[in-house]
This record gives structure tokens, C-alpha cells and sequence, in this order.
């Protein structure tokens, strides 16, 4: 062993050696990248050695993970999300082999590092390493640098495994003197294009309610800075701005400001002009060259490449912006949402972070301080919370029901509260393709009800709309339907969307954007 | 459909042409040879299995890039040597005979880097170019007739001849894949057939849809009797003798008695837009 | 550091894949020209799909319209790859085997009538099996018997592409037209997958997919005659060109000795890269579209 330099051949020994039983261990893996050379090898070890590991992951993605519950090896998890391996994570609780301590957002698994879940030793990977055993983490930075420091300066150990050990790094993200251990994997760490979203799935019903999002949302509020969630919705909204929102002259009034992955389909706001500035939580696979062209609106580092950091974005995405606004998979009456289904143990990722109203907000803003629904000298701003949702889902499944699945869930998984995402008072505004509810216009549980049944279409929610009332609520400005805000139904087709294809987004990026092949069609 | 395909192809070519080996410079599994059929000298051809194939996809009577070339070049050598002579005299355009017992196109990933659908392409090309020429184009269903070897070797003929038999299969799909896409169970596709005859897999439903010429009576199609093949011949004749005297194109396959009941909204169409086309 | 350079024009074209059916065939005609036959209002659907559950639609998929392109007679044939994946069925088969026997009724009597066939389709729809399968073969003999007096134009735009024995029907064509998008194939790749097993082919690599049927690799290989962005202008200035070009020479389909000397020089006992197989001189640059733009933009800039 050279420096901080292991061998990969030993990595297994070292493991068996470095750990302890009962250990908590953070294995470094998120909803983008995975240090898989260390997991894989970590299912090596001889399980009569090392037992019961507290795994502490912020994403269960990959089936290794769950492997290390069956040997044994590991017996509690503490975790945010777990979409790929759900199902199977739901059958291991019932089978006994597995213990859940909670299911966190991003950042407050990060936090609890700090505090109760102090790690002894922490997996991670980056894409270069010196011999110093500085680290070189690149676009995808992520969580590493949280991960490293709650160990390195706990007296837990670090290992690293890199795509690459060279002689010198574009740029150092961390510090040789945090890394115990350095070494070489087998192949390049895993990562996921989670944020590419193919214009050409954008249907006409996303498009009228982006449409509606940026007259009855963004304009109306002066919304200047935001988060977006991952959906088609979404994605549309990206693509609109530069046509629709060019129409109505909204260019340099609104969406200025993003705290957001480098979304393929915000390229063609980005080249014309609209935004300001992008703070990434991670990169996306293919848009490194495009990043590197432009250093004026992304974070990057002296060597050209992106830098991005998930817990100040988070934090950013918190404080610092006006809106985020995302999609769900069920909504109940009272607006809470989850993406919990049955017999799936999801998690929940970053949205519930973003999607709060964080009440240790000071800074106003326009957008903030248009929330303000009742007057009093102490009033205070609110950050809106923006709920996108298709009243049913393709194969007629209503997505407004009275129930959440997520409430089965929990009781069946013995956990102490309800697996809700984004809870209903915090949600400000829902749209569906019917209209928009101003949910934190209205005055108490009954009123807000009602508003949300107004937009829920024909499903059991919105069958209990009663048009007299409806009729009421767009009067009073709780409830818009498309004709109240200036949005024409016949004008939301696919024609008015800036990119319809992956293609025309490699075009708007003058070629610098390379997509991965499962999304080329050319 | 457990039974293999080839056999049949084989004994036919066998008893009409009184040949088994395919002409110089062409693959195994393209059977083709002149042969006397009433008073006219007709060119047979025929497509079997290979074991040997070049092409691993085209190995058990599926019509393949070779298969489709070599039945396209084999037509329209004949197509040319039959083009009116110089001085105008008019020559007798012998007639074409397809043996067929194909399985179906070759479903290889090589065949499609090559262009399999140009291939074909070329074949149906050539049967359809000799029969707008004026060459009686007759085909002998005498086993399984599936899907793009169908319409590559066979579906271009002027009269279509074909066995009353279980194992003589028409379709655009075999019944276990088809099945699958539709999204039904093997009994469900049965049960559906019953009642919507192109669904149907049974040779005399198929004859109910008025695209045949004539449904011949075999009952030992692998190892046909004397007179049985005479049936064949007499058959084949006479479809010779009623496609030299009818159109060139396919109209007697909607405007055949069958067809009237069968094909009602073929019909409609055809009278529909004939309506529209002038107004 | 590279700079962004992209090109305003491309991006700002209208597409050509987004229209509808019927709106494709109309963008085709001379300005007013075009006139639908046998519309939805005549309401003839297949009569075999509502016995299987399946609701039947008013123009069956297909839209047919005459008019006229380029000022020379002609009919254009769509098919809606969202109903029933563009499946032929009895009616939608019959629409179009009709249209081009009165184009050739009418080219005969002396007035050439083309044909320009705008193909999202699978090939024959599996719920009318044989009539759809009869039909894709009356189809072929038409095009075959109207190429002689007019040109018949293959459009192969959308992703849907053109599969199964539809490929037949753009084989005989007088004139292929792609786009990058588009994709041209006897079997899908799900028909591989599913016939000869994932190893043969996997159906989910769709960069495999369209190096193999895509429009690029189609033109590269001398499979198709010309090579189209998505834009609703290069289409319509395409046809138009087709159209005043006439019939060809020779068709493609039949080429035989060509295309029989170029599969006797192929080695399938070895992998092949779908690139290597390629057999046009044509297949350095495409000749028209943005590609070559951005990389024309891309040079200057490095200089």
C-alpha cells in the first residue's frame, strides 16, 4: 500500500478488517450516483465476521443493498428513498430481516450524521483521486463532502473509491487529509439520468396546465425564483417559457433563479435568455460539455467542470426561492399527497424538502409577500408550494382519492406515522388540467375542500364539487378555471413547446448536449 | 403448427417437376425447375429448409435475404426472356407455379441490418411485375403460409390454390405470438375465431373470405397418391387457362362470390371513394 | 471553452412529425387543393373490431385526399401510427389499394396522377389478420401498377415508422423519404426479441434500434432516397421535387442483381457493425439539415 492507496484486490480484507460489527456504516448512494465498487464488495465480506450493520443510504437503488440484509451482514437501515428496490424492500420488512430506524428527506438524513447517526465508517466515491488521496468529485459532487466530513472529523473512516488515481486533479472538492483510504474500481461509479425527460412524451393536457402555471402561478405571483420536480409537467413548463412565456412578454420578469439539476429541457430557456443563474444538487448525465459552456449561469469550478452540492441546494431550495412546484402521485381532500402505492415502500427523496413552507424564512420577496392572505401587523410571507396533478392517470386510476394508499402502507409497515410526502397545509396552490385552486387564499378546512374538489375533475374528490359553489369560489378568486386567467384550450398543443424532441435539445445546445443512448430515437 | 415445415414443399416441387435440386449458383433452399403443366412449360418455385443456411434465421423454411433474391432473379429471367421479340411477334409468357410452405420471414437482426424488407420487396416485385406482363402466376398452398414469407413467395398470384387440410395454415401471425400482442389467451384467440373469420386458422375459413381460387381436396399432402397429384395438375391447369383470360390484377380477390359477404366494407370503400373521386 | 452555437432556423421549423394525420397530408397540397374521400363523416369503420371489443375509429386511421402538388395531379394517403399503431385493417387497406387504382385508372387515361403514401405504421393490424394481410399484398400490386405511369412516395416520418409488410409497400415504392426519426424494418425489434430471443436482439437499446432502421442509416445504406429534417417545408419542397421529377429510371425493388451481389459479399459467421453495411456513395453526409450546419459552425469556431 502506497500513501492512502489501497489495491482493489484487498478491498474485501480491508472492509472485513476496517468495519466492526453493530458498525453504522454510510454507503454512499443517491437517487444520481452510486459508490457501487464499494457496495458490491461489500456483500464479499464473510458475514460470520461482520453482522448487523446499521446502514445509513440515502437511496436504496441498487440490489446489492438489500443483499447485505439477507446475508446478514447489515440488520437496520436509515434511509430517504428507495424507488427501484421498493417492492422488495417491502417484503424484507415483513419478513423480519430487515429494521427500519426512519425514512428521512435528503437533507434531514444528512443532518441527523451531525447529530444521533454519527457514522464510524463512510463509503463513497469520486471520479478522480491524487496520490495524496485529494479527491476530484466533479459535476456530480453531491452529497460526498457532507458524508466525509461527518466522519472525518469523528474519528470515522473514509474510503473512497474513484473512477481514477492520476498525478494531478482538475480541482481538489476534498481534501486528502479527510480520506483514510483510497481505491481503484473496476469500473466507473454508476450513475442515472433521473432529470431527462423526452420532450416528444410531453402530451397536451401538460402543456395547458404548464400554461396555466406560468399565467395563473408565475406571473400572477411575480414568482422569480424556484425549484422544479422531475415530471412531464414540469419538463413542459421548462419548455414553455421560451414561446408561450415569450408571448406574453415575461421574459426578465419571471423564473430568473433556479435551484435545480441541469434539466436537458432547460436548455432552451437558458439559450434564450431567461435565466440568470442555476444551483445544482447534482449533474445529469451528457449535459457536462453544455455546463461547461456556460460558467454564467452554472456553478463551476476552475477547471471548467460543474460543481454541485445537494445539501446547500436543498438548503437553497429551502430559504432561498419562491416556489417549488412538483407532481404526485395521489392527492386526498385535504391536499396531502404521496407517491406511496400499495406494497411499495418508496420513500420520499428531496420533494417534501422543497416542498414546505420553511417558517425560519426573514428575506421577503415579492412572490413571498404576495401570500400574505390576512391582513395583521405581524403577518407573514409564505413560500408557495405548487401541486401538479392529472385527475387520472393513464389506465383511469383516479389520482384524487379519499384515502392515500400511503396510510395502509405505514400501518402495514409499522411505522408510527403515515408515509405522507407533502402535507396539505403547506401545499398552496394544486393545478389540474381542470383549473388552478388557490388553496392558501382560502378561509378554513371546508373552504379549501371545496376548492380542491373544483379542480378534481370526475374523480371521487371531484364529484363533490357543487357548481353554485364552484361559481362562488372563481369569483372569489380561490378557484381559476383556463378562460379566468387568459389560457385558451385550443392554443395548448405540442407546437408550442421550444423542443419537442431530444434531438431539437441537442440542436438548442449546439451539439453540446450528448444524451444517453436509451433516449436517442435518430 | 407442431409440425415442421418443408416436407410438404419438397414432395410437392418432387411430383410436379420430377427434379429436387436447386439450379446452379442458387442456395439449397431455393428449389426452382421448369416443368410441363397441361400444354404450357411453367417455372415452379419453391422455398425449404436449409440446416445449413448461411443465415442461422433462415434455416427452417423461412424466407430469408437469399431466399427473396434468388426467387426474384429466378422470375424475372424468364420475365425477360418472354418480352415481345423485336419484331413483334408476341410470346406465349409461360407461367409462374409458388409451391408454398414457408413459416414465415426471417426474424434475425441481420436480416434487418441488410435490408431484409428491400429483399421482400424484390420478390413480391417480380411475381407482381410477370403477372401485370401477362404470366399466368399461380400458387400451390401446400403447407403454411405465414406473414412476410407469405407476401414475399405467393401473395402476388393471379389464383390462389390450396389444400383442404388441417395442417395448411394462412395467416398474417402464428396463433401463440399473436395471442401474446393481442394481449389474449391461446382459447380466448379460438373462441374470437369462431365468429370473426380472419381471425380464423382454419384454411376453410379462410376460403369463406373469397381470396382463394379453389380449395383442392388432399388428404395425404406428404405423401400424395398418383391421382391426387393429377387433381393438382388438372387444377393448376385450369387456373392457368382462367388467369390467361382474366385481368392481370388482383380484382377477383374482392370481387369474388365469397368477397360479396366477406369483404362488404372493401366493397363500400372501393364504391365510396370511386364516388368521391371526381365530384 | 466550446460556445453555444445553434441554429435559430432549425430549431424554429415547424414539424412535420407533430401534425396530425389528416394535417399532413393537407400541408402537402398546393394551397386549397386538397380534398378528403371517403372523410369520417362517410363513417366506414372496420366492421371486425367492435366484435373484439375494440372501439373502431370514423376514418379507420386512414385519411385519403386529392388535390393537387406542385400543380400536377396527385393523392395523398395517411396513416394515424396512434390508432391501432397505424395497423392495416380491411378499410384502411381497401382506402389505399382504391386510391392508387383510380390514380393508375386515371394515369392510363392520360392523367398522370402520383401518389405520396405518409406511412406510421406496424404493418397489418393483427385483430383482422388475414384481410389486413390480403390487403398489404393488394396493396404492393397497385403500387407496382401505378409506379409505371406516376411516381408512388414513400414518407417515412415519425418514430412509429414503417414495419412488418408495410416495409414491402416502401420497398416497391417509386421514392423513399426519411427523417432521422423515422424507421424502416420487415420485423421490429420487438418482433426479434420476442421470435429469436433478447440475445438476438434487445429491444429496449434504442441506440441499437436506430442505427440499424433509422432514416440515418437508411439513406447511408442507399435504402432510401432522400434524408429529411423534421420540417413540415423540406417535406412539402421534397414531394414537390419527386413529383416534377417523375418515374424513375428504375426502381429500387427491382435492382435484384444489385442487391443479391451485395448479400453474397456479406459474412454473416461474423458480428456486424449495422455502419459497415452500408452500399452508397452517398453515405459520407447527408445533404440536407442542420447536422451538417452545426458541424460546418463548429469548425469555423475551432479555427
Amino acid at each position: 500500500m502506497k500513501g492512502p492507496i489501497l489495491p482493489p484486490e484487498k478491498i474485501v480484507d480491508a472492509l472485513e478488517r476496517l468495519i466492526k460489527s453493530h458498525d453504522r456504516v454510510v454507503l454512499e448512494g443517491d437517487n444520481q450516483k452510486q459508490a457501487d465498487f464499494l457496495s458490491r464488495s461489500l456483500v464479499k465480506v464473510d458475514p460470520k465476521r461482520l453482522q448487523d450493520l446499521h446502514l445509513i443510504i440515502s437511496s436504496i437503488s441498487r440490489p446489492e443493498h438489500l443483499t447485505l440484509f439477507e446475508l446478514g451482514i447489515a440488520k437496520k437501515v436509515d434511509f430517504s428513498f428507495a424507488g427501484p428496490q421498493s417492492l422488495r424492500l417491502a417484503q424484507l420488512l415483513e419478513d423480519g430481516k430487515i429494521e427500519v430506524g426512519a425514512i428521512h428527506t435528503y437533507v434531514e438524513l444528512y443532518a441527523r450524521l451531525l447529530i444521533d447517526l454519527i457514522p464510524d465508517v463512510v463509503l463513497v466515491c469520486a471520479e478522480q483521486a491524487d496520490e495524496q488521496g485529494n479527491l476530484y468529485t466533479g459535476p456530480n459532487t453531491e452529497d460526498t463532502p457532507v458524508i466525509v466530513e461527518a466522519a472525518a472529523f469523528h474519528d470515522g473512516i473514509v474510503i473512497a473509491q474513484v473512477n481514477q488515481i492520476t498525478g494531478s486533479l482538475p480541482r481538489v472538492d476534498i481534501p486528502g487529509s479527510w480520506i483514510d483510504l483510497v481505491v481503484q474500481a473496476d469500473r466507473p461509479f454508476a450513475l442515472e439520468p433521473l432529470f431527462t425527460r423526452d420532450p416528444r412524451k410531453i402530451d397536451d393536457l401538460q402543456i395547458l396546465m404548464g400554461m396555466m402555471v406560468i399565467r395563473g402561478i408565475y406571473e400572477r405571483h411575480n414568482v422569480q425564483s424556484l425549484n422544479h420536480g422531475i415530471g412531464f409537467g414540469t419538463a413542459a413548463i421548462e419548455l414553455l417559457l421560451p414561446t408561450y412565456g415569450e408571448s406574453l412578454g415575461l421574459k426578465g420578469k419571471i423564473c430568473q433563479h433556479w435551484a435545480l439539476n441541469p434539466h436537458p429541457t432547460l436548455i432552451p430557456a437558458i439559450e434564450s435568455g431567461w435565466v440568470k443563474s442555476v444551483h445544482c444538487f447534482g449533474s445529469e448525465v451528457g449535459m457536462d460539455d453544455y455546463i461547461a459552456a456556460r460558467p454564467d449561469i452554472f456553478f463551476t469550478g476552475r477547471d471548467g467542470r460543474l460543481r454541485s452540492n445537494r445539501v446547500l441546494c436543498q438548503l437553497a431550495g429551502q430559504y432561498a426561492v419562491d416556489a417549488f412546484i412538483g407532481s404526485t402521485l395521489q392527492m386526498d381532500g385535504d391536499a396531502n399527497s404521496s407517491t406511496v402505492t400499495k406494497g411499495r415502500l418508496a420513500g420520499f427523496g428531496g420533494a417534501p424538502n422543497m416542498g414546505h413552507d420553511p417558517h425560519g424564512r426573514r428575506h421577503t420577496s415579492p412572490a413571498w409577500l404576495d401570500l400574505i392572505s390576512s391582513p395583521g401587523p405581524v403577518a407573514r410571507g409564505r413560500k408557495l408550494v405548487v401541486q401538479v396533478v392529472e385527475t387520472f392517470h393513464s389506465g383511469a386510476s383516479p389520482a384524487f382519492v379519499e384515502t392515500l394508499d400511503a396510510v395502509a402502507v405505514g400501518q402495514k409497515a409499522g411505522m408510527p406515522i403515515a408515509p405522507v410526502m407533502i402535507y396539505g397545509d403547506d401545499v398552496s396552490h394544486v393545478v389540474t388540467e381542470e383549473g388552478i385552486a388557490y388553496l392558501y387564499k382560502a378561509e378554513g378546512q371546508e373552504d379549501r375542500r371545496r376548492a380542491l374538489a373544483a379542480v378534481a375533475g370526475v374523480s371521487p374528490i371531484g364529484l363533490k364539487a357543487k357548481p353554485a359553489e364552484t361559481a362562488a369560489l372563481r369569483k372569489r378568486g380561490i378557484v381559476a378555471y383556463p378562460e379566468d386567467i387568459g389560457v385558451h384550450r385550443l392554443q395548448a398543443n405540442r407546437s408550442l413547446l421550444a423542443a419537442r424532441s431530444m434531438e431539437d435539445l441537442v440542436a438548442w445546445s449546439g451539439g453540446l448536449y450528448t444524451p444517453p443512448p436509451r433516449f436517442k430515437s435518430w | 403448427m407442431s409440425k415442421p415445415t418443408g416436407i410438404r414443399g419438397r414432395v410437392w416441387f418432387k411430383a410436379l417437376t420430377d427434379q429436387e435440386k436447386p439450379m446452379p449458383g442458387d442456395p439449397p433452399s431455393v428449389l426452382v425447375a421448369d416443368a410441363p403443366v397441361g400444354n404450357e412449360n411453367a417455372r415452379l418455385l419453391c422455398v425449404v429448409p436449409d440446416p445449413n443456411s448461411r443465415f442461422p434465421c433462415a434455416s427452417h423454411g423461412e424466407v430469408g435475404l437469399e431466399q427473396a433474391y434468388t426467387l426474384a432473379t429466378r422470375i424475372r429471367e424468364i420475365i425477360k426472356a418472354d418480352t415481345t421479340g423485336s419484331a413483334g411477334n408476341e410470346i406465349k409468357k409461360r407461367p409462374f407455379i409458388a409451391i408454398v410452405d414457408v413459416k414465415s420471414q426471417a426474424y434475425g437482426r441481420r436480416e434487418e441490418i441488410a435490408g431484409i424488407h428491400l429483399a421482400a420487396a424484390a420478390a413480391a416485385d417480380a411475381y407482381a411485375t410477370a403477372r401485370f406482363a401477362g404470366h399466368p402466376v399461380i400458387t400451390l398452398i401446400v403447407g403454411q403460409a405465414i406473414s412476410g414469407g407469405f407476401l414475399t413467395h405467393g401473395y402476388q398470384a393471379n389464383r390462389l390454390l390450396a389444400f383442404a387440410d388441417d395442417d395448411v395454415l394462412i395467416h398474417a401471425m402464428h396463433k401463440e405470438p399473436a395471442a401474446r400482442i393481442t394481449r389474449r389467451t391461446v382459447a380466448q384467440l379460438e373462441s374470437l375465431a369462431k365468429t370473426v373469420t380472419p381471425l380464423s386458422y382454419d384454411v376453410r375459413d379462410y376460403a369463406k373470405l373469397g381470396l382463394l381460387y379453389k380449395l383442392l381436396p388432399v388428404s395425404n399432402p406428404e405423401t400424395p397418391s398418383a391421382d391426387e397429384i393429377s387433381l393438382v395438375r388438372n387444377a393448376i391447369a385450369e387456373a392457368i387457362a382462367d388467369a390467361r383470360i382474366g385481368p392481370t390484377d388482383l380484382r377477383n380477390r374482392f370481387e369474388s362470390e365469397a368477397a360479396q359477404t366477406a369483404r362488404k366494407a372493401t366493397r363500400l370503400i372501393r364504391a365510396r371513394l370511386e364516388e368521391e373521386w371526381n365530384q | 471553452m466550446r460556445e453555444v452555437i445553434f441554429s435559430r432556423e432549425y430549431l424554429q421549423r415547424r414539424s412535420f412529425i407533430e401534425l396530425s394525420a389528416r394535417d399532413r397530408a393537407e400541408s402537402l397540397f398546393d394551397s386549397g387543393t386538397g380534398r378528403e374521400l371517403a372523410g369520417p363523416f362517410d363513417r366506414i369503420e372496420s366492421p371486425w373490431l367492435a366484435m373484439q371489443g375494440v372501439t373502431p375509429q370514423a376514418d379507420d386511421g386512414c385519411i385519403v385526399m386529392r388535390g393537387t402538388i406542385a400543380g400536377q395531379r396527385a393523392v395523398v394517403i395517411a396513416f394515424n401510427g396512434a390508432f391501432q399503431g397505424g395497423g392495416i385493417g380491411e378499410v384502411s387497406g381497401a382506402k389505399l389499394t382504391t386510391a392508387l387504382d383510380l390514380a393508375c385508372r386515371d394515369s392510363e387515361n392520360g392523367q398522370p396522377t402520383s401518389a405520396v403514401l405518409l406511412l406510421e405504421t406496424g404493418g397489418v393490424r393483427l385483430q383482422e389478420a388475414n384481410l389486413g394481410l390480403a390487403a398489404v399484398a393488394e396493396i404492393i400490386s397497385s403500387i407496382i401498377a401505378l409506379r409505371r405511369y406516376a411516381p408512388v412516395i414513400s414518407v417515412i416520418a415519425g418514430p412509429v415508422g414503417c414495419f412488418g409488410g408495410m416495409s414491402l409497400t416502401a420497398g416497391v415504392s417509386s421514392y423513399i423519404v426519411m427523417t432521422p426519426e423515422g424507421r424502416l424494418g420487415l420485423n421490429g425489434p420487438e418482433v426479434i426479441e420476442e421470435e429469436s430471443g433478447v440475445e438476438e436482439f434487445d429491444a429496449s437499446d434504442r441506440a441499437l434500434t436506430w442505427s440499424i432502421y433509422g432514416g440515418q442509416q437508411r439513406y447511408n445504406q442507399g435504402l432510401v432516397d432522400i434524408l429529411v429534417d423534421d420540417d413540415i417545408d423540406q417535406v412539402i419542397k421534397t414531394v414537390q421535387e419527386l413529383i416534377t421529377k417523375g418515374v424513375p429510371p428504375r426502381n429500387r425493388s427491382e435492382q435484384v442483381d444489385v442487391y443479391r451481389s451485395h448479400i453474397a459479399a456479406l459474412d454473416p459467421s461474423t458480428k456486424w457493425n449495422p455502419a459497415d453495411v452500408s452500399w452508397s456513395a452517398a453515405s459520407l453526409a447527408r445533404p440536407i439539415g442542420r447536422n451538417q450546419e452545426v458541424a460546418s459552425n463548429e469548425e469555423e469556431h475551432n479555427q
